[in-house]
């Protein structure tokens, strides 16, 4: 039983049997669950490659699993990685019930997990992108769920990601010309601008971003969150293989410039657009988009001083959008609720959902005392010991995302309504450990974010 | 110029009709044979570069490709609101016109990127515009579909020249029947059976 | 560890009569408690003076591994004050709650003053900008929660989240001065402030207190306006006012301050006449806090930071004991009269240190705005004072006696921080005290015959004409320096920004947003092939 084989294959048959047992909820959700937090569980204390001896049992995981010609390679290195995608997994399953996600979310899920895992372990890391491409193929049947008309985003959401797949597989092919060819400048020149226009579709990075605030506001928010939230982390540590292996995009200070500018484009006009919005679910797109490109300017600070930074990002921004989800699917259940101007007297008719969708708000807009703070607080410094232009720009950025959440706030303050608690015990117990979770990692950053670091392990160069 | 090159030319000529009829046509059937059609000149050209029995995957896919997709009957969904009428048509034409432009001059400049015959980058130039273009005046999932069958499908001419590994075809194959099954199901979808 | 004591007895204190109140309610026991507890705070504040510097440092925080990167937490000689004001004001306002049990006086909301308190000792004590910033949340996030559940009204609500926002307006602007201080390669702490970035803070510090620039969003007042309204009022501004009084002296960035300096003196200007000329101590009390503590500002802008604390004291102590003044009687008089001379700045008295920040020698005419808007707050004060209200007689014998003693606590808590803070209050500084407070009872005097309460409708068409002159420039006075036509022009501003970024947001979503963006693309790639990123 080689690793890839326990982390990949199986999950992916698991959700082929999950499909079909789709219609029991219940047991789908539950056994997903399983799964998923005992293949974390595996992930924390099951070396690779490594003998285990477990009394008279001893038996040893290996890395590498062969599939026509090419290899799944998951090693020691990966653990982290591993533990922490499929616990944000297990975690987001649990809570589909409370979020009342359509059936096909957890089986194509979980297919959509696994596919995702096999882009960190495929070589050449080239064929990633046509995992990428099945992952989003997989997962577009859950945002458009049968029996449901479905918008402009999922739509938009398939081109920019399959336009991407080519420019990637053009990049890999450009930089296996340049090992070949060093000598030749103008190879360097093409693989960038490859390589530039993948991820420039996959990141969603400036203007290839419209389809995040359509998505979050057409498909149901819990699963358009896990979507953003798991593809978007695994292609982020993805594009750090590219820095790994080569050494001279390493040194590329147009790399680091190009990123220092995207970065900044997507904070401002994430926080700009936000400053003026009338939905609540489009204010998770914009939010995402912001977080996007802290990520690129964390990565654009360069290899000693970014990328520790970049990997400790992960977790306050997995914590925030997955309670932001939750909240949100939550308070678009609420009775009577249309639209944004619903929100009034929210705070007062559902507390709960109220102040952690706020929580969750503010914890990405880095207000200090939550999740979003600490890390964030450390990039705007670095990057003003680099130049005072960029945190200028990133505050701004920030103040008009704040402006857009101290809206929404009022707007739920607002009201004369009676107090009451309108949401069952499940959703506040669940909504409190997402609010928990977002106070606790504000005030002790230390406890829980270094241990982000590890997600670096496999990238023995940047190390 | 050899009885190959002609070929060639007349596979891109092949693949500039197919594409135009992608991009104007409002009739389902027309479509998916066009299709069906574009995926011989791709296969062609293909060819070109690779071995006669990979270069038939391409081919079949998109035949299967093009039957999963007939096989919903997609009347309504090729209908585009916003163009449907002479104008639309004038104006997607003048547009496209516009694009076979930039393919020609192009495509003299591109083979320093990859070395490629003419025929090759024409057809494969012409497929990328003409499905972007598809893509960014539609907001029908059939003719998204159709639009990045037709990306794809000018994308695997470029790359099969650079790039020959049977897992890679494999797995582009995977996905061109993945996204026509996914187009499918995005028709069919909106009248399915809620699974709440 | 000493400095956590207070913190968590208050904390855990309110949270225990919560508690109680909702498995037994009841006050007598909450009530005895919360006494016990404020003076065991108060006096334990006292303790620690004799033990500063205090320091409480947290764990490594995260980042880049400098000292200012933990959470840090200091009594010393600057916070001190503060935070023993905080305790004689929790302490005085749970004995005067007494006085006030029939108008909503709860166990709950002693055990919201409580948490205020512990929340303010936790701003207050912050010692670097990363702390302040966490704890200064914590405080308005505890103010913004205790606001919420008491409110009703439907305008009022927003109102409180507008003054959130602009709380987290003055966060961010601490933040900020921390980024400049790293892009001068300083990491930012209280003990080395360089000039430019003391004025950064000074703007954060002016923004969370309402002066600079004048912003009134709590216009209206709570409906629990004593008691617990003093503590909302109180806690926040105690945490700025403590940051003040960290910068360094001498001065700030010599550009800018003068601006800061006539934005801050129209302030107290405009504040301190609405407040003269005001009927309703409480409703009137946002004016109040804005004049002390314009003071305070202006004082750190004229170099001298220590000269904030009087002011500071003087903004939270005889400040608190008017509006805890609801039972008036002749006997019960004296206290705030006591409170009057903690205000009048006299020689010899816990204000006159004060005059070290607004009158300089040589002389500097702008003195004369200060000597003015202190002649105004004293007599404001003292016709606040003298105004009728309800009896005390009428309430029972034990209230009789504790009441009074409460009020006497924050005249003696100001005394004390005074003794201990501000020595130079005890030496003599100038005469100025004693020509704003004849001043200010030649004002009162006047003022008194010209705002007299008008009956009917007939007696106000006969009222001077110098009272009819007084409304109307108020009125225009209150048009211009309350800024609301800034605030205006924001709002206009805002909303055709909103329609660009609409129609933007149409073009790039809308049917043809695909070819837009590769449009977009093309036009980004142009210029980065220009000019490459910052």
């Amino acid at each position: 039983m080689s690793a890839p084989l326990l982390f990949v294959l199986l999950p992916l048959v698991v959700a082929v049997g999950l499909y079909f047992a789709r219609a029991r909820r219940w047991l789908v959700v539950v056994l997903a669950g399983i799964v998923c937090f005992s293949l974390s569980a595996l992930a924390l204390l099951a070396p690779i490659d490594t003998l285990v001896q477990i009394g008279p049992i001893s038996f040893e995981i290996p890395s590498t699993l062969l599939i026509l010609g090419r290899r799944l390679v998951l090693e020691d290195g990966h653990r982290p990685f591993l533990a922490l995608i499929y616990t944000t997994a297990g975690f987001w399953f649990l809570g589909s019930m409370v979020a009342r996600a359509n059936r096909l979310f957890v089986p194509m899920g979980l297919a959509m997990v696994a596919l995702l895992v096999a882009v960190s372990a495929v070589e050449p890391f080239l064929y990633a992108a046509l995992l990428v491409e099945m992952a989003v193929l997989v997962s577009v049947p859950f945002l458009a769920p049968p029996g449901k008309p479905f918008g402009q985003g999922v739509l938009r959401y398939l081109i920019f990601q399959s336009l991407a797949m080519p420019f990637i597989l053009l990049a890999g092919w450009s930089l296996a010309s340049i090992e070949a060819n060093p000598s030749n400048q103008a190879l360097y020149g093409q693989a960038e601008v490859f390589l530039g226009l993948g991820f420039a579709f996959w990141l969603a990075v400036f203007p290839f971003y419209t389809w995040i605030p359509l998505l979050t506001e057409q498909s149901h928010p819990y699963t358009a969150g896990f979507v953003v939230t798991l593809l978007f982390s695994v292609i982020l540590l993805f594009s750090l293989n590219f820095l790994d292996t080569f050494a001279w995009l390493r040194s590329s200070t147009l790399l680091f410039q190009s990123l220092r500018l995207v970065g900044l484009i997507m904070v401002v006009t994430g926080g700009v657009w936000a400053a003026f919005q009338r939905n609540q679910a489009r204010l998770m797109g914009y939010a995402v988009i912001l977080e996007l490109g802290i990520s690129l300017l964390a990565l654009s600070l360069g290899i000693a001083e970014g990328l520790n930074l970049f990997a400790q990002l992960f977790l306050p921004r997995i914590i925030t959008l997955a309670t932001w989800a939750l909240a949100l699917a939550i308070l678009q259940r609420q009775p009577g609720f249309r639209g944004f101007s619903d929100l009034r007297g929210l705070l007062r008719r559902a507390p709960v959902v109220g102040i952690t969708w706020m929580l969750a708000y503010f914890s990405l807009g880095a207000l200090p005392l939550l999740a979003g703070f600490p890390v964030r607080m450390v990039v705007m410094e670095t990057l003003a010991s680099q130049s005072i232009g960029a945190p200028l720009w990133v505050m701004a950025g920030n103040m008009g995302y704040l402006i857009g959440g101290l809206r929404a706030l009022a707007l739920m303050a607002s009201g004369d309504d009676p107090w009451r608690i309108s949401e069952t015990r499940t959703q506040i117990a669940m909504l409190v450990i997402g609010a928990l979770a977002l106070i606790l990692v504000g005030l002790f950053p230390g406890v829980f974010v270094p241990g982000m670091n590890g997600l670096l392990e496999p990238f023995t160069r940047l190390r | 110029m050899t009885l190959t090159e002609v070929v060639s030319y007349a596979a891109f000529a092949l693949l500039l009709v197919t594409s135009l009829a992608l991009l104007l046509s409002q009739n389902w059937r027309w479509s998916i044979i066009a299709l069906a059609v574009q995926y011989v000149g791709v296969f062609w050209l293909v060819m070109l570069s690779w071995p006669i029995g990979l270069s038939v995957v391409k081919l079949v896919t998109g035949w299967m490709a093009g039957a999963l997709i007939g096989s919903s009957q997609p009347a309504e969904e090729l209908k585009d609101a916003t163009f449907s009428n002479i104008q639309g048509m004038v104006f997607r034409l003048g547009v496209s016109l516009v694009g076979l432009i930039l393919v020609f001059t192009t495509a003299p400049k591109l083979v320093d990127w990859i070395p490629a015959g003419q025929p090759v980058l024409l057809g494969a130039l012409v497929l990328l515009v003409n499905g972007l273009l598809q893509l960014g005046m539609t907001t029908r999932p059939l003719r998204v579909i159709l639009g990045l069958l037709t990306v794809l499908s000018g994308f695997e001419i470029l790359y099969a020249v650079v790039e020959q590994s049977v897992l890679v075809a494999g797995l582009s194959s995977i996905i061109t029947l993945g996204l026509a099954l996914l187009g499918a199901y995005l028709m069919a979808a909106p009248e399915m059976e809620a699974e709440e | 560890m000493l400095l956590l004591i207070p913190i968590l007895l208050y904390a855990v204190s309110a949270l225990a009569i919560a508690v109680w109140h909702f498995v037994r309610p009841g006050f007598g026991v909450p009530w005895l408690a919360a006494v016990a507890v404020t003076l065991a705070g108060w006096g334990l504040m006292i303790y620690l003076r004799l033990r500063v510097p205090v320091e409480l440092a947290g764990q490594m925080w995260l980042g880049l591994g400098d000292a200012g990167q933990y959470p840090y937490f200091v009594l010393d000689v600057i916070s001190w004050p503060y935070a023993f004001a905080l305790c004689g004001l929790a302490l005085a306002i749970v004995q005067t709650a007494s006085a006030r049990l029939a108008h909503k006086s709860n166990p709950l909301a002693w055990a919201a003053s409580l948490a205020l308190t512990s929340a303010g000792l936790v701003a207050v004590t912050a010692a670097n900008p990363l702390t302040l910033a966490v704890s200064w949340t914590m405080l308005d996030v505890t103010e913004v929660v205790v606001l919420l559940a008491t409110v009703r009204k439907l305008n009022l609500s927003t109102r409180v989240v507008v003054a959130f926002s602009a709380r987290v307006v003055g966060t961010m602007v601490l933040v900020w001065a921390m980024l400049v201080a790293r892009s001068q390669g300083i990491d930012l702490n209280f003990t080395q402030i360089p000039a430019d970035i003391s004025l950064v803070l000074i703007l954060a510090a002016g923004l969370r207190l309402g002066v600079l620039p004048l912003h009134l969003t709590l216009r209206e007042e709570i409906p629990m306006r004593r008691g617990l309204g003093v503590m909302l009022r109180s806690a926040a501004p105690a945490s700025s006012l403590a940051l003040l009084a960290r910068l360094p002296a001498g001065g700030s960035d010599p550009t800018w301050t003068p601006v800061f300096l006539t934005l801050a003196t129209l302030a107290v200007l405009y504040t301190a006449v609405v407040w003269l000329f005001s009927n309703d101590p409480l409703a009137a009390r946002p004016y109040w806090l804005i004049a002390v503590s314009g003071l305070a500002v202006v004082s750190v802008l004229r170099g001298q930071p220590a000269a904030s604390i009087a002011w500071g004291l003087a903004m939270l102590l005889p400040g608190g004991l008017l509006f805890l003044y609801s039972a008036r009687d002749r006997g019960t008089l004296f206290f705030p009269l006591l409170g009057a001379l903690g205000l009048s700045a006299l020689p010899f008295t816990p204000a006159s240190a004060g005059w070290l920040g607004l009158w300089a020698q040589p002389f500097d005419p702008a003195s004369i705005f200060f000597l003015l808007a202190h002649v105004a707050l004293l007599a404001g004060y003292l016709r606040h004072v003298i105004t009728p209200g309800e009896s005390l007689r009428g309430l029972e014998r034990w209230v009789q006696g504790i009441y009074p003693f409460g009020l006497l606590m924050l005249v003696v808590t100001q005394w004390i921080a005074a003794w201990f803070s501000l020595p130079q209050s005890f030496a003599l500084i100038a005469w100025v005290g004693v020509a704003t407070t004849l001043l200010a009872l030649a004002a009162l005097a006047v003022s008194a015959r010209l705002m007299r309460p008008s009956a009917t409708h007939a007696d106000e068409e006969q009222a001077g004409w110098v009272s009819i002159m007084g409304q109307r420039v108020g009125r225009w006075m209150g048009a211009i320096f309350r800024l609301d036509w800034v605030y205006r022009l924001g709002m206009y501003l805002y909303g055709g920004l909103r329609a660009v970024v609409s129609f933007l947001i149409t073009i790039l979503e809308g049917d043809g947003g695909v070819l837009w963006a590769m449009v977009l693309l093309a036009l980004l790639i142009s210029l980065l092939r220009i000019g490459g990123a910052p």
